[in-house]
């Protein structure tokens, strides 16, 4: 029950943003930092509970984009089943990368990853009868939809906040399950230690490779739902290697391993990207840099990790003098 | 203290309740002012910025001041579509312009026309941006496809340019296969043996495996696409260094029109044709003045970017001194948007009139400059100076063809 209680304060939080919400900006930013909390999310299961550093993120991000617009460009699918497929493409074309690349540890793994993103960008550029190539995708109208009797309005922001909320959920919840899961202990103890993990006879490359399948499953959502939401695609804008970047930050500030980490992370950055771009027209991004600098040197374990542990250490003190 | 905040919310309260028409008129213009592009959108803040002072040095429009809202999208299509939400729904713009890359421009396009914004492009060239049929998206510049128009016009008027064969090798970016395909559509129509069709990846550093191929097919044209500077200087030296002898070598693209050209290869750079950009005719008095204006505030002369900086913010000041405009920001979006429809009037870059037409790949085009196939032109390396050759009215010297090269 106890465990259950933060989970229903933020789906209330969740769902009375909107209400509150001062403009559609306010909204526009809102959705940005749940589809982040996705994607930091998905990151978070390989990079947090495995220790399986991937910079090539942008990849499986990229194939949920391509498959929901494809699919629904080119076969007349509703963005809203297209995002689980491209999920579910991502997760399939995450079982050679995984097979492949988890022969490699370390840094190695890493390397793999990011020349694996390379070559998924180079396929998407130049295999113009599928992806269009450079010229990318635009969706210019969105389906006419109805819920609850009611016809959907795409042109505002609160179909597209609660897919995005229904989504970000998703994706904690993944990541709460894990936790508790066998793989989650199998994740942790390869993370420790690979050869003891291995010894005591887990299967790590399988192991791996169904978390990897996992966090391309939601990162592809990730994707779907930005072509959903941003309705234009091309190879630069969907499988740039700064989006892999940023899943990384998302997860390290907000705490690796952790739950909530990534809906910390995502809301820090994006609300100091914003304030800080708004604020320094020029240099803004040494900002950026700056802040990523000391929340990595100064909070290794992340936001929500420090966070934990100063509550810990303060209940700790408050039950040692209601000892004393 | 607190009589200083008192002061200042008095100060506002007087501020924001004076009358709405005093308010300055705002232009939106997403730009990457930082990352990989950041010299580009330099360059268009100091176009619009000039523009913008003498439009109100002169009165403003209809007593109105201008004001230009820059904001950063750092060449990022995400962003630059936050930027633009901010810029219609916080910032209260009655236009925007600006993008400088097509990606960036097809968000703020797709967001203009769904919060019914007015968005008046000034440099992003895809043709897909008026290829949608977005009524609140207007262009002045040509598209991609339009680019060859000047080179097409030369192989068919000139006496004996017509290609028997073509080598074409093109990057394989969004604007190398546009004017790759543009080029090689009109040539197959003229009858043109294409004899190489190749794309490679910008950046590419070793260019002798595709120039061993392409000599082999002995071209009479070697026409190359580049984006990149270096692509374009390598494209050419390892083109001549295998020794193919084209009657012409035609360069599209940025990469062939920038002084590195000539300092980076010296006399191999001789007699190379560049499609060029086109940034106003240098022979108008007035484009010459503009320039000359332009290199004495800044200290640098202005290309493409800053000519068509400048010259949007005329067209936009055209139109809203002919919008009538109430103060209900949806409705003066839709008087701009109707003004922009009439408009007809030349600026430093040309003609301008926006219209509904068929682009030379077929696409149907909205709202764009129908102007746009005069606004090519070709111009030719020499002596380490790049001046334009074609068409004439638009000539600084005479032409060299075919290339002297070919002839030994």
């Amino acid at each position: 029950m106890r465990s259950l209680a933060p989970w229903l304060a933020g789906a209330v939080a969740l769902a009375a943003l909107p209400v509150f919400a001062p403009n559609s900006f306010f909204l526009h930013v809102a959705i940005l930092i749940l589809m982040w909390t996705l994607l930091g999310a998905a990151w978070n299961v390989l990079g947090g509970f495995a220790g399986q550093v991937s910079f090539g993120h942008a990849a499986l991000f990229g194939i949920g984009a391509y498959v929901t617009m494809i699919l629904y460009l080119k076969a007349g699918v509703s963005p809203w089943w297209g995002i689980p497929v491209g999920g579910l493409v991502a997760a399939l074309a995450s079982l050679p990368i995984g097979l492949v690349c988890f022969r490699l540890r370390g840094p190695y793994f890493s390397l793999a990853t990011l020349a694996v993103a390379e070559i998924v960008k180079l396929v998407a550029l130049n295999w113009e009868a599928v992806t269009n190539g450079p010229v990318g995708f635009l969706i210019t109208g969105l389906p006419p939809l109805r819920v609850f009797g009611l016809a959907v309005d795409w042109e505002s922001k609160l179909p597209f906040y609660v897919v995005a909320a229904l989504l970000a959920l998703a994706g904690l919840a993944s990541t709460a399950w894990l936790r508790t899961s066998r793989l989650g202990a199998y994740l942790v103890a390869i993370r420790e230690n690979e050869d003891a993990a291995e010894a005591v006879g887990i299967d790590t490359v399988r192991a791996k490779v169904m978390t990897l399948a996992l966090s391309a499953f939601l990162a592809g959502m990730g994707g779907g739902f930005y072509a959903f939401y941003f309705r234009y695609v091309d190879p630069d804008a969907v499988l740039n290697i700064s989006l892999s970047m940023e899943m990384v930050f998302i997860a390290m500030v907000g705490g690796l391993g952790t739950v909530g980490g990534p809906l910390i992370g995502a809301i820090f950055l994006t609300t100091v990207g914003e304030t800080v771009r708004e604020r320094f027209q020029v240099g803004h991004l040494i900002f950026y840099g700056l802040f990523m600098m000391l929340a990595i040197r100064y909070m290794p374990e992340g936001i929500w990790g420090r966070a934990r542990k100063l509550f810990s250490s303060l209940q700790a003190r408050v039950l040692g003098h209601g000892a004393a | 203290m607190r009589t200083f905040v008192t002061s200042i919310f008095a100060l506002l309260a007087v501020l924001s309740s004076s009358p709405a028409l005093a308010q300055p008129l705002r232009i939106g213009a997403p730009q990457p002012m930082t990352g990989p592009d950041a010299p580009f959108g330099d360059k268009f803040k100091k176009a619009y910025g000039m523009a913008i002072e003498e439009i109100n040095a002169a009165g403003g429009v209809n007593g109105r001041k201008l004001e230009i809202v820059i904001e950063d999208h750092q060449a990022k299509n995400a962003l630059a579509a936050t930027v633009t939400e901010k810029l219609i729904t916080q910032e209260k713009v009655l236009v925007l312009t600006g993008g400088r890359a097509s990606g960036q421009a097809m968000e703020i396009a797709s967001i203009s026309q769904r919060l019914k914004t007015p968005y008046l492009v000034d440099h992003p060239s895809a043709d897909m941006i008026t290829a949608k049929g977005f009524e609140w998206v207007f262009r002045n510049n040509p598209t991609g496809s339009i680019y060859p128009a000047a080179f097409n016009d030369f192989i068919s008027t000139y006496p004996g340019a017509m290609p028997k064969s073509a080598a074409v090798v093109y990057d394989n970016t969004l604007f190398g296969k546009t004017i790759g395909a543009a080029v090689m559509k009109q040539l197959k129509a003229k009858g043109v043996a294409i004899v190489a069709d190749e794309a490679y990846p910008v950046n590419t550093l070793d260019f002798k495996p595709i120039m061993t191929k392409v000599k082999g097919t002995n071209p009479d044209y070697l026409l190359l696409v580049a984006v990149s500077t270096t692509d374009a200087i390598l494209l050419t030296r390892h083109a001549k260094e295998i020794g193919i002898r084209p009657r012409a070598f035609v360069g599209f693209g940025g990469g062939f029109g920038v002084a590195d050209m000539a300092t980076q290869l010296g006399p191999l750079a001789q007699n190379v044709f560049s499609s060029a950009a086109w940034s106003g005719n240098p022979n108008d008095p007035k484009v010459k003045a503009f320039y000359a204006k332009f290199h004495k505030q800044f200290g640098i002369w202005p290309h493409e970017h800053e000519v068509e900086g400048y010259s949007i913010i005329y067209i936009i000041a055209d139109a809203l001194k002919r919008a009538k405009l109430t103060g209900n920001l949806d409705a003066d979006r839709d008087a701009v948007r109707k003004a922009l429809l009439a408009t007809d009037m030349t600026t430093v870059f040309g003609k301008v009139k926006f219209g509904n037409w068929a682009g030379p790949l077929g696409d149907m085009y909205t709202n764009q400059n129908i102007y746009s196939p005069e606004h090519s032109v070709m111009a030719q390396w020499k002596g380490g100076q790049l001046l334009n050759v074609w068409p004439k009215s638009n000539a600084e010297t005479g032409l060299t063809f075919p290339d002297p090269l070919a002839l030994k």
